[in-house]
């Protein structure tokens, strides 16, 4: 192997070695403009002339670049202020942002002047709006903790299910400090919240056929059957099936 | 000897480069949130709650990371609600309507722009909700999501929050139709959005593909088919990349949860059949994950706790691993709740 060999493939270790040094360290990112501006011009550059409208235009462009014009002038005008303006400026912004906090403190305290109770036509047994993955949610009671005065440290929320990778299994979930999650005494499929006397929850078990939850591939999986039908009672007080 | 020493130092290098590139590093993950309500809630409670955490994740980007902070934060409002004519969101047990969300986002807003001082880092705030089947899917509640989406950015592009904060829509657009709407409503309500929408108020979906094929893709979009569903009901990959990044509004920032990647793998495919079918590959935004939320008890079923580093590292290795669906990522997210079990975080 020549010397000119030698060097040259030392030299394209060398330069293979910074590369990955490049790399390795994170784009640094530029003031003023943002990733979706930066991602919008390499399009420009893969695609070549963007068309007027659509997701990727130059009418895309435009708004991005409109937006970064704010923080730009911004930007201009800081660097032309003086250490000490600067500073007066941080501490302007610092005192602004205090009294920001301190009017919604006080804001806060004035309506818990005023504070009332959920009025009673909107508690008791509800349907929950909002899934979560993996869970099986059927409802939800809403009320004030039995036998104690009305405040938001008395409110309780009660929700009821099954576990999604094991819909046989009901659960009452408490929602509060104390509270947590309560299998139901046998598995019997999700419960569902049917009733509400003096504290004391009816809850029924939900007959069905459900997927077992598989969180790499909700395609695959068994099915379960649930019998269904049966009936539980939770004390909302003692936290507890009876 | 010496000459096959140097050969295998420049050869090793150069392979060493060529690894270490196939994972774009990941940049720091913003805090995203369940809004869900709390106890003794008002809407002055929830503005001063997100005021203090735009001021935290401000304060975080100046003193704790170095240099210039770009980052997304998805704000999960909960599923569409109309009530007595004035739309909003479900609040996860307290509606809001769109007015008070519109206040609510601004306040997460002035908290950030307070709470990075001097410095020039920016936030992109994602203002969400979902197509939850108990919900009002529909296109005019997608038209009054955008606008409110505009009212705010028109706010910020005249404040002073907007050298820092900018605003975008966002969908939690799922397809498990036990739970979530059929691909009907859901593309009704992202219609509805872009017939209001102008750039850059871009509607993120960060919902996710379940169901969808992990491999096999063509041109031809096959279903996506939840095992104890009808294939009747079920989402097709073409509503997904539709909801996705089809209508012109959307980009996609997918839930990447689960620890076996799947969710990149059903990803990756749905950017396959878009570049088989159309030409061109999605342009994925960056993965949403949920370790956040699953650290929160009651916790989360086991295999969808995917940390942010595994969620990025997953959809990014996917996508990279097809030269038509190959690209960089913008943001990481990671979501957990503002109110659970008893606890007001």
């Amino acid at each position: 192997m020549t010397q000119k060999t030698k060097i040259s493939i030392v030299l394209v270790g060398i330069l293979a070695i910074v590369g990955v040094g490049a790399v390795v360290a994170r784009e640094k990112n530029e003031p003023c403009v943002g990733a979706e501006l930066k991602w919008m011009r390499k399009m420009e550059l893969e695609r070549g002339p963007l068309p007027e409208k659509g997701k990727i235009s130059k009418e895309s462009l435009r708004a991005l670049e409109k937006e970064a014009e704010q923080c730009q002038a911004a930007l201009a005008r800081y660097k032309n202020l003086t250490p000490e303006e600067k500073a007066r400026e941080a501490e302007t912004k610092r005192l602004e942002g205090e009294q920001h906090r301190k009017n919604l403190e006080e804001a806060v305290r004035l309506e818990q002047l005023n504070w009332k109770p959920i009025p009673d036509s909107k508690l008791g047994i509800k349907d929950i709006l909002d899934p979560v993955k993996g869970t099986i949610y059927t409802n939800r009671w809403i009320g004030y903790e039995p036998g104690k005065p009305k405040d938001p440290s008395t409110y309780t929320e009660v929700y009821a299910g099954g576990f999604g990778d094991n819909p046989l299994q009901g659960f009452i979930e408490v929602n509060t400090q104390t509270g947590g999650r309560i299998e139901t005494p046998t598995a019997t499929g999700p419960v569902k919240i049917i009733a509400e006397n003096n504290g004391v929850l009816t809850l029924e078990s939900q007959k069905g056929e459900y997927g077992v939850y598989n969180p790499d591939d909700e395609s695959k999986g068994e099915i379960v059957k649930t019998p269904g039908g049966e009936l539980y009672y939770f004390d909302i007080r003692n936290r507890t099936f009876q | 000897m010496k000459r096959h020493a140097v050969l295998m130092a420049g050869i090793l290098s150069a392979t060493m480069a060529v690894q270490v590139e196939a994972i774009q590093p990941k940049p720091p993950t913003n805090t995203s949130w369940y809004i869900a309500a709390a106890p003794g809630d008002t809407n002055t409670v929830l503005y001063r709650w997100l005021y203090n955490k735009g001021y935290e994740i401000g304060q975080r980007d100046l003193n704790q990371l170095a240099g210039i902070q770009d980052t997304a934060s998805i704000l999960h409002f909960g599923c569409p609600v109309v009530q007595g004519g004035v739309y909003g969101a479900s609040g996860y047990n307290r509606f809001l309507s769109t007015a008070v969300i519109n206040e609510a986002t601004k306040q997460y807003a002035l908290g950030y722009y307070y709470g990075t001082g001097a410095e020039f880092s920016y936030l992109r705030v994602v203002v969400g909700t979902s197509n939850s089947k108990n919900c009002s899917v529909t296109y005019s509640h997608g038209q009054a999501w955008a606008q409110m989406v505009r009212d705010v950015g028109d706010w910020l592009a005249q404040a002073a929050t907007g050298d820092k904060v900018q605003v975008r829509g966002g969908i939690d657009a799922e397809t498990d139709t036990g739970t979530y709407s059929t691909a009907g409503p859901a593309r009704d309500w992202v219609n509805g959005y872009a017939s209001v929408f102008v750039p850059p108020y871009w509607l993120y979906d960060f919902g996710d593909a379940g169901g969808c094929p992990q491999s096999g893709t063509t041109s031809t979009p096959q279903l996506c088919l939840i095992k104890d569903q009808s294939p009747s009901v079920a989402w097709s990959q073409g509503d997904v990349y539709y909801v996705s990044y089809g209508a012109d509004p959307s980009v996609p920032m997918p839930q990447i949860y689960s620890t076996g990647g799947g969710n990149a793998r059903s990803w990756q495919q749905i950017s396959l059949y878009s570049y088989l079918r159309y030409g061109f590959r999605i342009e994925v935004a960056g993965p949403l994950s949920q370790s956040g939320a699953c650290a929160q008890p009651p916790g989360c079923p086991t295999g969808i706790n995917n940390t942010s580093t595994q969620a990025w590292n997953q959809l990014w290795t996917e996508l990279n691993n097809n030269a038509n669906t190959a690209q960089n990522l913008l943001f990481s997210a990671d979501i957990r709740w503002r109110y659970r079990n008893g606890v007001l975080y």
